[in-house]
């Protein structure tokens, strides 16, 4: 190797000397030792591009990139394979023809809807029951935690979460996801102090029938529970009847 | 790690990767977002934690390649092929640039210098790890370093003369007619 080559290669090397471990580095590095003037070439080399490196490690990405990843608040997240147009074509023929035949198919006319609707009377008292079943809860300290695992396994664009919930002393208990009459629901768990453990579900509120005004209070399977809709999401937060009062979930819910 | 951790420590860097090759704020900030998307989905099948970093970048350039179809194979250039004299640009005229400007002379270069450059400056990756994420022989990495740097140095002179027309103070059109 002689000092042009070595000089070619050394333009390789970054300036905090990291790469110097590298072979054809090293040997470059070994060849201009002694050779004041290709010395002095590589300093003057390192220093500009220490400045270029510089400038370009300045760039500040938008002050809401990480916050957006975090919470998955992406605008052109890709479909999953369902919604993509030929799953929706096969879905949409299929939706047209089952009924179709079942109706024309001997003895077996019905007057069932194919496609079911929900209700908060139904989300509420199902939701508590599972409360009481046991959730499977992926432990989760940090609303912080919790919004990152939203956003890398849950469909829903945005859970509006109150900011008294998110300011928890105790933190956040951990999430689940779960499938309910072909809906996605989450479940975020919090530590909130004297008013124990409390659970905040949530789901799409499109396909609901009984739309509440404002906010409905009523005490459900052993359970004090808040039901209300915001950001297009029906949310129901549930306290136990011993620890929670319907005060402490008015607290909670506030945006301060 | 965990994925709140893994955001924070690499988002910079990829944004930065991903502006100098999509040349828009908002195409970056997608590619950004969706190299964490398919972290999200996939990254959690490595079995390395160390290679997290390389599969980031890997994935974004993927990613952006995929946007450009950019399926056209480049030839993969010979240490021996370039130029052995980069032009000279003073350190002290960069220095007087915004982050932004640099970044903006870079974008005008070809997409085959500017992907090695910009991984080069961000000082994250050593150039056998940018050829990994490439996906070229390391000898191509540093002829496309060298000729990529020889490219950016022009443009940032250029941009530096810019700069020297614009402290030139213009005669107010009144007073030349006073004069």
């Amino acid at each position: 190797m002689n000092a042009e080559e070595a000089k070619l290669i050394l333009q390789c090397r970054r300036a905090n000397g990291r790469d110097d471990h590298d072979a054809a580095i090293g040997e470059a590095l070994a060849v201009i030792r002694d050779d004041p003037a290709a010395t002095e070439h590589l300093r003057g080399e390192e220093s500009l591009d220490a400045v270029i490196g510089e400038r370009l490690r300045s760039v500040e990405p938008p002050a809401d990139l990480l916050q957006k990843i975090l919470v998955g608040g992406k605008v052109t997240r890709p479909k999953p394979w369902w919604r993509r147009p030929a799953w929706l074509a096969a879905a949409a023929a299929l939706a047209v023809s089952v009924p179709l035949a079942v109706n024309y198919w001997p003895g077996t006319a019905t007057n069932r809807p194919v496609f079911a609707s929900i209700t908060l009377s139904d989300f509420r008292t199902e939701t508590t029951q599972k409360l009481n079943a046991g959730p499977k809860i992926r432990p989760l300290s940090t609303i912080d935690d919790v919004k990152a695992h939203l956003a890398a396994h849950s469909l829903a664009k945005y859970v509006p979460v109150p900011d008294n919930l998110c300011h928890c002393p105790g933190g956040t208990v951990g999430c689940e996801i779960f499938e309910w009459r072909g809906k996605e629901v989450t479940l975020i768990c919090f530590n909130a102090g004297k008013a124990g453990t409390v659970h905040l579900f949530t789901v799409d509120a499109s396909a609901l029938e009984d739309r509440p005004g404002g906010a409905i209070c009523q005490p459900t399977n052993g359970w004090q529970t808040r039901a209300w809709i915001e950001d297009g999401r029906l949310m129901v937060l549930a306290g136990s009847e011993k620890e929670a009062t319907r005060e402490d979930l008015e607290v909670l819910v506030r945006n301060d | 790690m965990e994925f709140s951790r893994l955001v924070e420590t690499h988002y910079r860097g990829l944004y930065q990767f991903a502006l100098s090759l999509a040349r828009s704020e908002a195409d970056a900030a997608d590619l950004t977002q969706e190299t964490f998307l398919r972290w999200a989905e996939k990254g959690t099948q490595l079995r390395d934690a160390t290679k997290a970093k390389s599969w980031l970048y890997t994935t974004l350039y993927r990613l952006f390649l995929n946007r450009q179809r950019h399926i056209a194979k480049f030839p993969h250039d010979e240490l021996s092929d370039v130029e052995s004299k980069l032009p000279a640009v003073e350190s002290e005229a960069v220095r007087r640039m915004e982050g932004t400007e640099v970044m903006a002379a870079l974008a005008q270069i070809d997409e085959v210098f500017r992907a090695p450059l910009v991984l080069f400056y961000l000082e994250d990756h050593s150039y056998q790890e940018i050829a990994e994420i490439l996906d070229v022989p390391a000898g191509t990495v540093m002829s496309r370093l060298w000729r990529g740097k020889a490219l950016l140095r022009a443009k940032l002179e250029d941009h530096a003369g810019e700069r020297k027309d614009n402290r030139i103070i213009p005669i107010n059109p009144k007073l030349r007619k006073e004069a």
